[in-house]
């Protein structure tokens, strides 16, 4: 589980960017529960690595942020720019690329000639 | 569903205060994210007291807690700015602004290698005057966050910027040698060109910036 938690971690932004993506917006804890429910509990975010990565994304403007009042506290919503839009299908498709070769590598006949 | 109530989401204010989160908008979120997680392991575990769920939340923020997110978050958005900094400072080494850039180095060169008795009297008073007026900028500035009511993150960053231009000079020491060689004036007026072009970014662009993302920042907390 661990190591595969390091596979994960190199692909945090993408996963973040498709899921605002998917649902609009999100606030943080959200975020963190829907991976959990998506990977039925194999992938955990934890929040010292989700929060900077959420701000590195709102500093670099593919995220924007809104605010709301839910259960007498405010909620911060991240949600997608347009460059933020943008920038998800380009990294969806390397994503993709990368799952593609190594699934080529894994399954491929020539795996002992590498 | 076991809901927190205004008195135990004013304790969550105080924990994260208590734990060097001083900015509003930080706090805000950490309130809400520890506040879902206390509602959520209420759910699972509803004898569980408030205080043990909150240290149960706040152990998975890692070694260094809430300070660790706040520097980090603060390392990205300087990251940020010196990142336009850099872009912004390059673009005065290509066509057309590089004439500016020659010609302000020039003069710079002219002044360094023929330094009057007058010049350097007039360069030492620049130099003090500079000094002074970045410094008291920034102590208002300082000054100014500091008596706000509610502090967000963006102004410890304006405050960090506002600072250089005073740093600079006390680290560089900007002088006029007499008898100096080609070395030294070649060397004087490239840091100089680079400060000039340093401070004029910053005050014509970054602070701007800066200035309308606390203006935005402001404005969003205030709608609610």
């Amino acid at each position: 589980m661990k190591k595969q938690q390091q596979l994960y971690k190199g692909s945090l932004n993408t996963i973040i960017m498709k899921l605002l993506e998917q649902n609009g917006k999100m606030y943080g804890y959200e975020i963190t529960q829907k991976v959990k429910e998506i990977t039925q509990g194999e992938m955990n975010i934890t929040e010292g690595a989700l929060y900077p990565a959420l701000h590195k994304m709102e500093a670099e403007g593919f995220l924007d942020v809104e605010m709301d009042k839910v259960d007498g506290r405010i909620r911060k919503y991240y949600k997608l720019t347009e460059s933020g839009v943008k920038e998800t299908v380009s990294r969806m498709e390397e994503l993709e690329n990368f799952i593609r070769n190594m699934q080529n590598i894994v399954t491929g006949p020539d795996l002992k000639t590498i | 569903m076991k809901k927190l109530s205004q008195e135990q989401i004013d304790q969550l204010f105080v924990f994260t205060k208590k734990h060097l989160v001083e900015h509003y908008d930080v706090q805000v979120e950490l309130v809400d994210h520890l506040a879902n997680a206390i509602e959520a392991e209420w759910e699972i575990n509803p004898n569980i007291s408030f205080t043990a769920a909150l240290e149960k939340e706040y152990k998975n923020f890692g070694v260094f807690g809430f300070s660790g997110l706040v520097e980090q978050k603060q390392a990205t958005l300087q990251n940020h700015y010196w990142n336009v900094i850099k872009r912004e400072i390059r673009s005065f080494f290509s066509i057309p602004k590089i004439v500016l850039t020659l010609a302000l180095f020039y003069v710079l060169f002219r002044f360094y290698s023929n330094p009057t008795e007058l010049g350097e009297q007039l360069w030492f008073s620049l130099e003090v005057v500079l000094l002074i007026m970045t410094l008291a900028l920034w102590i208002y500035q300082y000054r100014k966050i500091k008596n706000s009511h509610k502090k967000y993150l963006i102004q410890s960053i304006s405050n960090y910027f506002y600072s250089l231009p005073c740093t600079l000079i006390v680290f560089f020491g900007f002088s006029v040698k007499s008898n100096p060689s080609l070395f030294t004036i070649v060397l004087s007026s490239t840091t100089t060109t680079l400060y000039i072009l340093f401070v004029a970014v910053l005050f014509f662009k970054i602070i701007p910036l800066i200035k309308n993302e606390i203006g935005l920042t402001e404005k969003k907390f205030q709608h609610i």
